[in-house]
């Protein structure tokens, strides 16, 4: 629990950025154990992530506030991604005797300190969580609280029902794998003739044509029915896009059959967008999607996770919007850890691996403090 | 009577990350036809491994060979055998994460098993299971369709795979 050697300076006095950003978190680490379990008493031997765990978080939150953009290493949802994807054989659920956890780091410290920062930023939001975490900690403060003890105070002290989140990131070893498999989209008919009509020809106009009547167009310069008039009759002639007295009548009989709000949505015009989505991970998660509409703007809609309540393997779900979609991007600020950003978009996109913006980016980097030094020699020798 | 009593408990204490465990990804490259091999560890780690070296990673006055004496300690402790024959990699480079705990270390093997004749890789990993007891190496290996995630110990420090492609 409480035990630390670390941050030392080199022997000329400098050091390095990971030296103190270290020494920094391992000291609000261990200052963190007071509370987490020296005052709310949990059993370290039993339940490890039940001090290291939330002390973690802790840290993490602390950390974020003592600098912007503190280098943290645990608490970020893709921090954890590598842990958790691949197969299970060397990952045990959080909820496993300390004595038997396969990688302590990442299953009594990384994991559950990522579990709820998810809790607190995506699923809860920060009033919510901070309020129950409060209540668990003032209620627990000098008593020996179990698991179950912390699971119950968060979901009664916010009134949120985390059960599935307790069972799927606590009890199993699953990963966060959501898949964006299709989208299809839709326009509503408006049975107006003419519009519809108009529509329908423009349809015809650019469908895809044999190449030898696109060549005739100009290899044929007027055909019998162009030049000769007696070859004309009502056929050569007939437009089946035009709208007569009948389509009208049919029209005006269908508008009468519609109530006020059916015919708004009929006006609308509006985009209907069905998304499939499929759980490859097993975890279940909210669905946090980026629209890109056709003019470059964009929208954030957020599902959450009790779409999965009647199917936890597939789902879909329809989208009514104003402008045209050219992208939809899940998860776009990575606060799932979904493994496999691959299948996070339409249309298809290939993330990079690590490997190969590395790659791509290599240069011989010097570190920050010997670049600041050496340009302040340059100064200095002008 | 006493001081027995804090030999006893003194064990059980937990250090703050004294957990020993490296990650190490071979990712085929269908396009490039390339293996790329990134390897994560702690620094700490890596220069307790390499401690007589002095290396000072990402520090003012790292070490100008560092690169190549890290290179060699990673090609003396992962091995990769092709049907038993050991297929060379080459050093790309190595970067610090952002949380500046670890470095990547990225290696390459270019035209991986172009003929696709290789059936089976052998993995060898002994990293820095000379410096620590309870050090576990994890392999993820991503060919695609084959995914497989290894982990190596002292007693565990060579496992097949089968390429069934």
């Amino acid at each position: 629990m409480i035990c630390f050697n670390f941050g030392r300076p080199e022997s000329d006095g400098t050091y390095s950025k990971r030296t103190k950003y270290g020494m920094i978190g391992v000291i609000i680490h261990e200052v963190g154990h007071n509370f987490f379990p020296m005052i709310i008493n949990s059993d370290e031997r039993q339940w490890t992530w039940m001090d290291e765990g939330l002390n973690t978080f802790l840290q993490y939150i602390t950390e974020q506030e003592f600098e912007r953009n503190y280098p943290s290493r645990r608490g970020p949802p893709n921090n954890i991604v590598e842990y958790m994807k691949g197969d299970k054989s060397g990952i045990s659920p959080i909820m496993t005797n300390s004595e038997s956890i396969l990688q302590f780091g990442n299953n009594a410290y990384g994991k559950p300190a990522t579990a709820l920062n998810i809790l607190r930023e995506t699923i809860m939001g920060r009033e919510l969580f901070d309020y129950s975490f409060k209540t668990y900690s003032e209620r627990w403060a000098f008593k020996h609280p179990t698991p179950a003890d912390f699971f119950r105070t968060m979901e009664d002290a916010s009134a949120v029902d985390l059960d599935w989140f307790w069972r799927g990131w606590f009890y199993t070893n699953d990963h966060v794998d959501i898949s964006l498999d299709k989208v299809n989209w839709f326009k509503i008919n408006t049975k107006d003739p003419e519009i519809e009509n108009t529509i329908s020809k423009k349809q015809l106009e650019n469908k895809n044509t044999y190449i030898g009547i696109s060549k005739n167009q100009s290899s044929i310069p007027k055909t019998v029915t162009e030049l000769d008039n007696q070859s004309i009759d009502f056929y050569t002639t007939y437009d089946p896009f035009k709208t007569d007295i009948f389509d009208k009548e049919d029209y005006i009989e269908y508008m009468k059959s519609l109530d006020t709000d059916e015919k708004d949505i009929l006006k609308s015009d509006k985009n209907y967008y069905e998304l499939h989505f499929s759980n490859i991970g097993g975890l279940v998660m909210p669905i946090i999607l980026e629209f890109t509409f056709i003019d470059r703007t964009t929208e954030i809609i957020r599902i959450p996770a009790e779409i999965w309540k009647k199917n936890s393997k597939q789902v879909k779900k329809i989208f009514i919007l104003d402008k045209e979609v050219t992208n939809v991007k899940l998860d776009p600020f990575l606060e799932t850890a979904d493994v496999d950003l691959n299948n996070n978009s339409w249309p298809d996109r290939n993330e990079p691996t690590r490997f190969q913006i590395f790659k791509e980016n290599y240069k011989k980097k010097e570190n920050p403090m010997q670049r600041a030094i050496s340009a302040e020699e340059k100064i200095m020798n002008k | 009577m006493f001081k027995s009593l804090i030999y006893i408990t003194l064990p059980l204490i937990l250090s703050f990350h004294d957990f020993h465990v490296t990650h190490t990804t071979l990712h085929y490259n269908s396009d490039l036809e390339n293996l790329e091999i990134t390897i994560k560890v702690a620094i700490e780690d890596l220069e307790l491994s390499l401690e007589k070296k002095q290396l000072k990673i990402g520090n003012l006055n790292e070490k100008e060979s560092a690169d190549e004496i890290i290179e060699s300690y990673f090609k003396n402790h992962l091995s990769i055998y092709g049907d038993n024959k050991i297929i060379n990699y080459k050093w790309v480079g190595k970067e610090i994460s952002e949380n500046l705990h670890d470095i990547y270390i990225y290696f390459e093997i270019s035209n991986f098993n172009q003929n696709k004749k290789i059936k089976s890789l052998i993995l060898e990993n002994t990293i820095f299971i000379e410096t620590t007891d309870n050090q576990s190496n994890i392999m993820l290996i991503e060919f695609g369709d084959n995914d497989y995630n290894l982990t190596f110990t002292k007693d565990l420090n060579r496992q097949k795979i089968l390429l069934t492609r």
